[in-house]
Formats: structure tokens, sequence, C-alpha cells
């Protein structure tokens, strides 16, 4: 069998994850070159106005992608009520009038329409491929994981460190991803894992003069984990000394959203109940995640809240319109930042160091309160 | 005991189902006046800029009926049959109002393959209320079914929903609708092309330049299944696919001269089923030509007029073309 060239759209740590799975399976994985504002303008010239942020981006991937020679597009898909369920459909139909006509395979629930999904799969990758599964699987979500706890351990750190580690810690991160991108099996993966433990861990601390401000990223997956899609906010606020909290990782939602939901385990049960005082349904996509976890880093003391959503986003719309009354009940600092291709750099900053500035003037009068 | 019953959002495809359910649960029911500028005024208000107009209207209903009430029948939409669902802000709706407007009663609806809504939300939510009923529920629920599918074999007649609201008590016939050669269907959700505030009068504008309209309310109940030929995929929102299945009859069985599909501004699903209908209808041979109005509360009337006379010119000009 040829080696059919198949692309899947960024979704910061995701793409690594889904290259390795698509290469492990027998495709060739081309990734679209990294995303960037080029990408984005790109995009948002060839849809509809008001589709979602993730839509457009995801297209100028694939736009991108193009020129390397794919033969077809891994897009994951849905069964509503968001929109992203109906992004292949879209986006096929869109590639087609500019004159690629790219098939799709688009992941659906596996509830749904297993065979059909291994059909098809079959036809581009021969009858022998369900072989190479578990050994594709457990490499790529070894990754996720990798890639995540890599994450998770850099944000706990860097707020413990100087100005100048911090910027050295988030460089050497990049290093890790990499090594992440090109190991080859579950047993350098877990070097990897066991390497950059040691290199948290030796970290010099510097014992902080301030006690620094504690922020938790919410919102939609894609705009929170694509870096250039909403401005490298997380390294801006790590390079800043904020210690950062996100609430949204790629193997944490494939997790739920794949596995869980598979074995029909009900993992939205703590996110509603928490949810519950402002959003008491499911409504699509993140919506209650993201006001479950407002609420969470409200009660935890933290000091304010930073919701990433893309402009129209319809469940992100509902969460926005919670967390504005989370806000105002709770006395708490709140920034929704709405994103679409019109977004620019300098009004994000502007915005940011406006909020940064609050969240301390904040603090600091609770803190003259509490003495 | 007095229940408002908001004019907005879903109220012309349930309308006989609510005000049947509780006037038989011994309620008298207030529906509150088509929107007018101090309702629109009043949602959006009490609204986060980004939501669509509808919802904002809707809310501004709410409002409305809320201070002439002792409560308002809040809607909330969920599941359609064991596969769609409605749009993520109609199922936000109860948890939308909540948090502004007291005195709601929340009415859930979940429907089935028929568009019936499942029974236990509503005896949870109006069951209790005084006078205490519980009794009459089962009696009421069927009249109310009943009345709902009464009203369905209206509209499948050629009644619009409005008209068809209007004479389900026993009322006028509707008015009689003569052929014209401009043909145009006007599609869009209920709440746009029935709301005459938001829609700026655009089925009598039409209808006043000769133009015989046609909604998808009227397309037979067969045809509101049916796919668009290469149709990769089944639009999960119930009115999203009534939509596509009344573009393609419209443009390929009971053909019509144009398709105007109205939208409202930050409207998911219309965002993408424009885009698609585009597509599709891009596809077929003589597609009937498709205009996209898109309207918020900061439309203007000129604005728009002139859009539709320049489609109803273009479609004028197409025909004689044609003829030629």
């Amino acid at each position: 069998m040829p080696r059919y060239k198949a692309t899947v759209p960024h979704m910061g740590a995701g793409s690594i994850v889904l290259k390795s799975l698509l290469d492990e399976l027998g495709f060739e994985a081309v990734l679209p070159p990294p995303t960037t504002r080029e990408t984005v303008s790109l995009g948002a010239r060839y849809t509809p106005e008001f589709a979602c942020l993730p839509l457009k981006v995801t297209l100028g991937n694939y736009l991108q992608a193009i020129p390397s020679g794919i033969d077809l597009v891994f897009m994951a898909g849905g069964t509503g009520p968001c929109r992203f369920g109906l992004y292949g459909e879209t986006q096929r139909r869109i590639l087609r009038s500019l004159g690629y006509d790219l098939p799709f395979i688009v992941v659906e629930p596996p509830q749904n329409h297993l065979t059909e999904f291994l059909a098809l799969l079959a036809r581009f990758l021969g009858p022998g491929f369900p072989a190479r599964v578990p050994r594709a699987a457990a490499i790529a979500w070894a990754k996720a994981v990798a890639l995540d706890r890599l994450d998770r351990g850099v944000l706990a750190t860097a707020p413990l460190l100087n100005r100048a580690r911090r910027r050295s810690l988030w460089q050497q991160r990049g290093g890790f991803i990499a090594r992440i991108d090109a190991a080859g099996s579950l047993r350098s993966i877990g070097r990897i894992n066991r390497e950059a433990a040691a290199w948290l861990a030796d970290q010099p601390r510097d014992p902080a003069e301030d006690e620094p401000l504690r922020v938790a990223i919410v919102g939609e997956l894609l705009v929170v984990l694509e870096p250039a899609v909403n401005f490298h906010l997380e390294e801006e606020l790590v390079l800043r000394g904020v210690a950062v909290e996100r609430t949204v990782y790629f193997s944490a939602w494939i997790r739920d959203n794949l596995f869980k939901s598979f074995l029909r385990l009900d993992w939205q049960r703590q996110i509603r109940e928490a949810a519950a005082p402002y959003l008491t349904r499911f409504v699509g996509g993140h919506a209650l995640e993201t006001v479950a976890h407002t609420i969470q880093a409200a009660e935890a003391g933290g000091d304010g809240v930073i919701h990433l959503a893309p402009l129209g986003c319809m469940p992100e719309t509902i969460a926005l319109d919670a967390l504005r009354r989370i806000g105002a009940d709770r006395n708490f600092p709140v920034f929704s930042l709405l994103l679409d291709e019109h977004t620019g750099h300098a009004g994000v900053s502007t915005r940011l160091e406006a909020f940064l500035d609050l969240m301390r003037a904040r603090k600091r009068s609770l803190a003259r309160r509490c003495q | 005991m007095r229940i408002g019953i908001a004019r907005s959002l879903l109220y012309y495809h349930f309308q006989p189902f609510w005000s049947t359910l509780l006037a038989e649960m011994g309620f008298e029911t207030v529906v509150s006046p088509p929107t007018n500028p101090e309702i629109l005024r009043l949602g959006l208000s009490m609204s986060v800029d980004e939501l669509c107009l509808p919802v904002k209207v809707h809310l501004g209903h709410l409002a409305y009926l809320a201070t002439r009430t002792d409560a308002v029948l809040s809607p909330g939409f969920g599941r359609w049959g064991r596969r769609g669902w409605f749009c993520p802000k109609l199922m936000a709706l109860p948890d939308l109002a909540r948090g502004k407007i007291a005195g709601t009663v929340e009415a859930w609806h979940d429907l089935d393959d028929r568009d019936r809504p499942a029974r236990e939300p509503w005896l949870a939510a109006i069951g209790s209320l005084p006078p205490t009923a519980e009794r009459r529920f089962d009696t009421a629920w069927q009249r109310a079914l009943a009345a709902q599918d009464a009203g369905r074999q209206l509209l499948a007649q050629g009644y619009r929903p409005p008209e068809a609201i209007d004479r389900l008590p026993g009322g006028a016939p509707p008015p009689a609708r003569g052929e014209s050669s401009l043909r145009v269907a006007v599609l869009g959700h209920p709440y746009l092309v029935y709301d005459e505030l938001l829609n700026h009068n655009l089925l009598s504008v039409l209808e006043n330049a000769g133009a015989r309209v046609f909604v998808m309310e009227s397309v037979p109940p067969g045809e509101c299944a049916r796919e668009w030929p290469g149709q990769g995929k089944r639009i999960f929102w119930p009115l999203g696919r009534h939509i596509l299945a009344a573009a393609l009859y419209y443009a390929t069985v009971e053909r019509v001269d144009g398709i105007i599909m109205i939208s409202a501004c930050l409207c998911g699903p219309d965002a993408l089923l424009g885009e698609l209908l585009g597509s599709y209808l891009g596809d077929l041979n003589e597609a009937p030509p498709l205009l996209k109005l898109t309207v918020d509360e900061h439309t203007g009337r000129a604005g728009l007029l002139t859009r539709i006379e320049a489609f109803l010119d273009l479609i004028a000009w197409r025909k004689k073309y044609a003829a030629v």
C-alpha cells in the first residue's frame, strides 16, 4: 500500500499527538506550518464572517498544508449542539470550491459510527491496520500525557523562579516538546518524562518578594491551546511571574470526550454540580467546564480568571453571561477575551496589563483588610 | 393565577400546545404583544452584547410579562429525537432567564422523533402550581398534544404559523394568496420570519411588491427529512435541518424564483447553514438565486428595502432574460 499523506489542524500539543498516531497507523502525517496570524487571516478570507474562529484557523491550516501535497484531511467531528460537529462538512465544501477536492476523514464520537469509520480507515491503510492500533494508540496517549505533564510542571515551577530563569525555563520547555515529538517508543517517552521531572526539580527557587498573582485560564479548547491564536497569553503571563492554572488540557479532553463517553461514564457530573448555581445543563462545547472552573477558582482564593473564547462561540457566549454574573456576585475579577481575526496584539496586551493591575490592587486591598 | 407566555423564539411552533395545556390546567394565560421597542429595549438592557438578537428579544418578552403576570413560562429546548439538539442558546434559555427575571416557571422541551415534548419536565414544572391540579394534568396533556397536532395540520394546509394561531380557536380562514409570476421563498427561524419588528415587515414588503411568498412551515411534512445531494452530514439542529430541507423543496419541487434566507447577527447555526446552503445550491443546475439577509438591533429599514428591491429586480430580469 502507498503511504497516504494525511494532515491534521494545529491544536497546541494536540497536533503532535495526532501526528504520532497517524504515522504509527501507517499514514505519512504532514503537519501544516505552525499557526501564525497569517494562517488566521488566510482562513478568515474564505469562511463565513460569523463562523467561529477555530473553523477559520483550521481552514487556514489546511490551505497552508496543501502545498506539501496532502492526500486527505483528518478532522474531529461531533453530534452537536455546538457548531464544531459541522466543521468537516463546511470546510470540505469550502476547499472544494477553491479547487481542492480533498477527502476528509471526520472522526466522530466512537459510540455512533465505529464500524463505518474502521472500514474507511481500511481503505487507506489496508486491511491489516488494526494490528497496528494498540501500539499507535499507546504511543500517542503517552505523548499526550507527557506533553501535558510537562506543561503542568512548567506552570507550577515558573512562578517560583526569578525573571531570567523563567525565560530560560520557557525556552527549554520547547526543547522537551521537540524531543517528545521525535520520540518513537514508550521507553524513550518515559526517559524524557524522568528527565523533565528532574530538570524541573533542579530549578533554583528564588525567595519571592511578593506572592505571585494566581490566575486560572478557562475557555474553549482551541483558543486556549493554540498560542498563535491567543497571542501567546500563557507565555506572557508566565514571563511576568503570574502563577497560571490552565484548566484545559488536550489529554484530559480526550479522556473525557472519547474514553469516558465511550464507556458511558457520567464524567460531567462533578462539573455540572459545580456549575449549577449559574448553569444547570450541558449546552455543548466547554461552557459547563468554563463556568465550573471559574467558580472553583473564586472559591479556591485565586486572584482572577481569564476566559478565552472565540467571538460568537455559542457555548462560550452562554458561559460569558454566567461569568459576568459570577464576577459581579462574588466581586471576583473575570476577564473575558473574545477572539476573532480582527483582534490585535497591542489591544490584547493593553487589556491584559490593565487586568493584572486590577488584580494586584484587589489583592493588596484584601491583604490590608485582613491585617 | 395568570401565567405569561412570551411571543418569542419558538412561540410560533408551540403556542397551541402551551396555551391549551395551561388553560386546561385552569390557568389564565397572557401572551406578550408582538415585539415592540419597549420589549426590545428591555431585552437589550439585560443581555451581554454577544448573545444573538432573538435571545435578547426573548428576555425582553419575559421581563415585560414578569411585571404583568403572576408567573412567566420560561421555555428551554434540549434534545430532538435521539440524535439532534437545539442550539446551545436555546438549551441555556432557562439559565439565562433565571439570573435576570423573577418568577419564572421553567418549561423544558426534550422532543421525540414526532416533535412531541417529554412529559416529565412539564409535570414537574406546572403540576405543582396552584390551583393544585395535578389530577387534571393527564387530560390537559392529551388535549395540548392534540392542539399541537391540529396546529400542524393547519400549517400543512398552507396557513402561516401566526394565521394558524389565530384560526385555532375556530376563527378566520387564511387570507387567499394569489399566484404571482414572482415566487419567493423566505426561509429562516420562525422567530425572525414572523417577528415584524425584527424583520422590518419582510413578508408584507415582498407581498406588496407583488411577490407570492412561501415559508418553510408550508413544506409537506414528508419533504422535511430530505437531504441535499452530496450532503455529507446530517444537520443536528431541528430548525436548521428544516431550513435546508425547505430550501431543497423550493429549489427542486415547488420551484421558486428566488430564496431569501434571513438570519440574526451572531446566530451560530445560520453562519454555517448559510454557507452550506450557498454551496448546495451552487451544485444544482438552474438553482434559484439566494439572498442572505442578516438583521440585528441596528439594522436600518432603508438598507433592507434596497437589498430586497435589488433582489426582486434581479429575479424579474433573470426570468425575462431566460425567456428570450
